[in-house]
């Protein structure tokens, strides 16, 4: 028996709020590679934070979503999902999770108190979340302490959770998991706990996690959390002890071939699993994610844990890809990716991020994914375009550029329909454009935030936030209320209607598209002649040889928010203006006719608009850039063009 | 070097005339630009003569969905239209070397005389360059897709992708260059099948001149994009765009030159 012990003192340096921790479980897991099943034992102890006394728990079941096409998950997906027919799926294929036994603490059998519900939609044949009556009722502080043993027997991955080939196997929604007992929007306290929908993933309480993970020798195991004990049991068997606390749930992975690089940001540690035909890729994802360590620790907050697993999956379990569970995320790549595409820097930095917006401020996924997604993908954008240019951060691949602020703007403004629905919507109620509105949309409305606050207030806003409400679930009405008294007390590069503007973007569907109507001089009235009466009599001997210039903007969306114009005079001075009436069109007279050049948002500080193009006027538009410019530009391409034809006919 | 002496000094007439030609239709394409510049009248149309913005192209195609169309149709009849000028001049060029011509009339009266035949053999060039287009992309598309997920490792299907593109850009160069050849042997007065029998003799040695010559204009248009990419004025710009335009030119007349030995 080989044991030693891992990482333990950077497992004990986690800045634990115990107050947060609401369930405490140990869970020992054996995989069966032949059965694709693993077979658990789980002692989860459950305290009753609420004032009220507590009847019943209902669990999340969700690898029962992959059970079969009637599940709510796979129910309308017409047997195609993600690209993937299940219509012939074997039996093998499919996934469920079992509750075996379930015990009481004095060892009272619970098994005939168990009822799958369906309280979101009446779909009787969907598991995905199962309550237990208690016998006793559990009294507000109280714990409730249960022995459970279950069966996980994953699918062949449709989505994240499976098992793939050459024994890939993930583990996520892999075990029961109490809903989260909170007051709603009208304080009223009751269970949130969704059914299974796609779209839709994560709501849990914060827990701490002791898990075995029992596996053959010959398995490389990445989880949530660090990994504090190993022993090499006889059987060709090894047991992982992992430790995760303070986290809303807990995911691990496992495949024999997955090489393993190992490196730490400060006192973190960073794993990196990567198959071995990806390994010329293990020093983007690490540079990557050290970036956005460096870049979110000095304009968010400290990282709240002691660890972080990246995995890099092969192209066979590509499904399992592209997401995030605390200290463990899944990216996406494959064989000798060109290094000019950042898309698997994008994706990593993304994940990563979600440690800080969903782990760690744990908002309802669910309800309002808005408020992880949006807020991540704002921070993807940031850091890419910090560390890998503006204007080539996602993109620089011969020739071809572009930057990853620059995409999320063109993932909201190109969408088919930009108007379909608010964001502030739950996942499941979001049938079209779900990344565009709820990551794209909701980073640009960030992004247009920013531009109203400042960046340095913005930043302390959001430094603020995550101090108040890390290992909590605030909800909009707590971000919206975190953002009154910040701007209330705070200095803001304007003091706009932030909770109009919110109401506007979060719950409406119009859009914003401010643009430069008419730009004009026109001469000042003649004055010559005797004015005034009395000894107030003037003479004006000559007419004014003065003008005035008259710019009309007009919003051509519906939308109507503040909105910043810089003109620019020939002499070089410039003069901004803001347009704070919240209206759809505005005339401006300005007592000169020397401008040059008119611009809406110069700055642009509002990238919700969705055209930027009318968003300028020249006046003198020879004048804004060379004659010679213009010619060598069109010559090289026309030029080009004539040789490549002439070469060819 | 005296073969470059021998075309310049014997056939400069009709080379400077190739060059005016397509100056004329430079200076069309710079007056369509300018004039589009001038009436877009913001700053963001100003920001695409210095590259590629992608904001600006999918703002403007998302707030003018029809224009994209517009500028497709217009491209391509500018580029149809260059074609035939194209096949027209090439023509006339190559068989007043092969004559031994030196004045424009023999460039325009061997031009007009075998244009049609030039042009059908450009439509073949095209059909085989579609074709091969088609079957790469076809061949993707049976690869990509689930048969990746049964793959063992992601070397085959990465490997085979760069092969395809390999393959699809060898067979367009051999397809280009055996037209070529064929395009020579017809203007020497051959049947087509003898045009094609010697075009396939000499394809191999002719693919190794024709490879040097392309690799010599990418070097020339490197280098002048070099000097122009500094400021300069105005009409320094224009002259060394000139420059190199006839020296683009010359190559291309050295290249046929030598084919044609």
């Amino acid at each position: 028996m080989d044991g030693s012990l891992y990482g333990q003192n950077l497992c004990n340096n986690i800045p634990v709020n115990k107050s947060s921790v609401v369930s405490d479980y140990h869970i020992s897991v054996e995989l069966f590679p032949e059965d694709k099943k693993a077979l658990c034992l789980q002692s989860l102890s459950w305290k009753n934070t609420s004032p009220d006394t507590i009847r019943e728990i209902p669990f999340y079941m969700y690898l029962n979503a992959f059970k079969n096409l009637q599940s709510s998950y796979l129910k309308g997906s017409g047997g195609e999902i993600f690209g993937r027919s299940l219509t012939n799926n074997s039996k093998k294929e499919w996934g469920w999770i079992e509750i075996t036994k379930i015990k009481s603490k004095n060892g009272q059998d619970l098994k005939k108190e168990l009822r799958y519900i369906q309280l979101d939609d009446g779909n009787d044949n969907d598991q995905s979340v199962v309550q237990l009556k208690l016998n006793e009722e559990l009294l507000p502080g109280d714990h409730i302490s249960l022995e459970i043993e279950f069966e996980a027997k994953l699918p062949y991955i449709i989505s994240r959770a499976g098992y793939s080939k050459n024994d890939y196997y993930f583990f996520n929604h892999w075990y029961p998991q109490p809903g989260v007992y909170e007051q709603d929007k009208n304080g009223n306290w009751g269970w949130n706990c969704h059914q299974f929908f796609r779209g839709t993933e994560f709501y849990a309480d914060f827990g701490d996690y002791l898990v075995d993970i029992i596996i053959d020798q010959r398995f490389v195991v990445g989880a949530s959390g660090c990994e504090v004990n190993k022993i090499d049991l006889p059987d060709g068997k090894v047991r992982y002890t992992y430790q995760a606390n303070n986290v809303i749930d807990f995911a691990w992975i496992a495949y024999p071939l997955f090489e393993e690089y190992n490196d730490t940001y400060k006192d973190v540690q960073i794993k990196m699993l990567i198959p071995e035909e990806h390994c010329m890729m293990a020093p983007r994802y690490l540079d990557a994610v050290k970036y956005a360590f460096e870049y979110l620790e000095k304009h968010v907050g400290p990282y709240p844990y002691p660890s972080i697993t990246i995995c890099d999956p092969p192209m066979h379990a590509l499904r399992s890809g592209l997401m995030e569970y605390p200290m463990l995320i899944t990216c996406g790549s494959f064989y000798n990716f060109p290094t000019g595409i950042r898309t698997i820097e994008s994706l990593v930095i993304h994940e990563f991020t979600h440690m800080y917006f969903m782990a760690t401020i744990a908002t309802n996924e669910k309800e309002e994914a808005w408020m992880d997604e949006g807020f991540v993908t704002l921070y993807e954008d940031k850091i890419m375009d910090h560390y890998y240019g503006k204007k080539s951060s996602l993109v620089d691949f011969y020739g071809l550029k572009s930057g990853n602020s620059e995409n999320t703007r063109l993932e909201y403004t190109t969408m088919n329909n930009p108007s379909e629905g608010a964001i502030a919507r739950p996942g499941w109620e979001i049938n079209g454009d779900y990344k565009g509105l709820i990551y794209a949309k909701t980073a640009t409305m960030l992004r247009s935030l920013e531009g109203y606050m400042g960046e340095e207030s913005f930043e302390e806003m959001i430094k603020s936030y995550f101090y108040t409400w890390k290992f909590k679930h605030p909800k909009e009405a707590d971000f919206r209320a975190h953002l009154r008294e910040h701007v209330r007390s705070n200095v803001v590069d304007y003091q706009i209607d932030y909770d109009r503007f919110l109401d506007e973007c979060l719950h409406g569907v119009a859009q914003v598209d401010y643009s430069i109507d008419y730009v004009r001089i026109q001469a000042r009235e003649d004055k010559k002649g005797v004015f005034g009466h009395g000894d107030a009599k003037t003479y004006i001997s000559k007419t004014s040889d003065q003008s005035d210039l008259m710019i009309g903007i007009t919003n051509l969306g519906t939308m109507n928010v503040p909105v910043e114009i810089l003109c620019t005079f020939e002499c070089g001075r410039d003069t901004l203006f803001f347009l704070d009436q919240w209206q759809q069109e505005y005339h401006l007279i300005l007592p000169s006719d020397q401008v040059s050049r008119v611009e809406i948002d110069p700055y642009l500080k509002l990238p919700l608009d969705v055209n930027l193009n009318n968003n300028s006027y020249l006046i003198n538009s020879s004048s804004a850039e060379s004659n010679a410019d213009l010619l060598w530009s069109s010559s090289k391409w026309s030029y080009t063009l004539i040789d490549i034809l002439s070469w060819i006919f | 070097m005296s073969i470059m002496k021998h075309i310049i000094a014997k056939h400069w007439r009709q080379l400077l005339f190739i060059y005016t030609v397509q100056l004329g239709i430079s200076l069309l394409v710079f007056y369509l630009l300018s004039t589009m510049f001038s009436s877009l009248n913001n700053t963001q149309a100003y920001s695409l003569i210095h590259r590629l913005d992608r904001t600006v192209l999918a703002d403007f195609m998302q707030a003018n969905p029809s224009a994209f169309d517009l500028f497709s149709c217009m491209s391509m009849i500018l580029i149809l239209g260059y074609m035939m000028i194209s096949t027209f001049l090439n023509a006339g060029l190559i068989k007043s070397f092969i004559e031994d011509r030196i004045h424009i009339k023999s460039l325009l009266q061997y031009g007009a005389k075998y244009f049609w035949k030039m042009l059908c053999i450009n439509g073949v060039c095209i059909l085989s360059f579609l074709l091969i287009g088609t079957i790469s992309f076809l061949s993707f598309f049976l690869i990509v897709g689930d048969p990746i997920l049964y793959f063992d490792t992601e070397r085959p299907f990465v490997h085979s992708m760069l092969f395809l593109s390999l393959m699809m850009l060898f067979l367009s160069f051999l397809i280009y260059v055996s037209i070529l050849l064929v395009k020579i042997g017809l203007l020497r007065d051959l049947k087509l099948k003898s045009a094609w029998n010697i075009a396939k003799r000499k394809l191999w040695k002719s693919l190794m001149i024709v490879m040097f010559y392309l690799v010599l204009v990418v070097v020339v248009k490197q280098v002048f994009a070099g000097i122009l990419s500094s400021s300069l004025s105005f009409f320094l710009t224009f002259f060394i765009i000139q420059i190199s335009s006839i020296v683009v030119i010359i190559i291309r007349s050295l290249m046929y030159h030598n084919l044609l030995k």
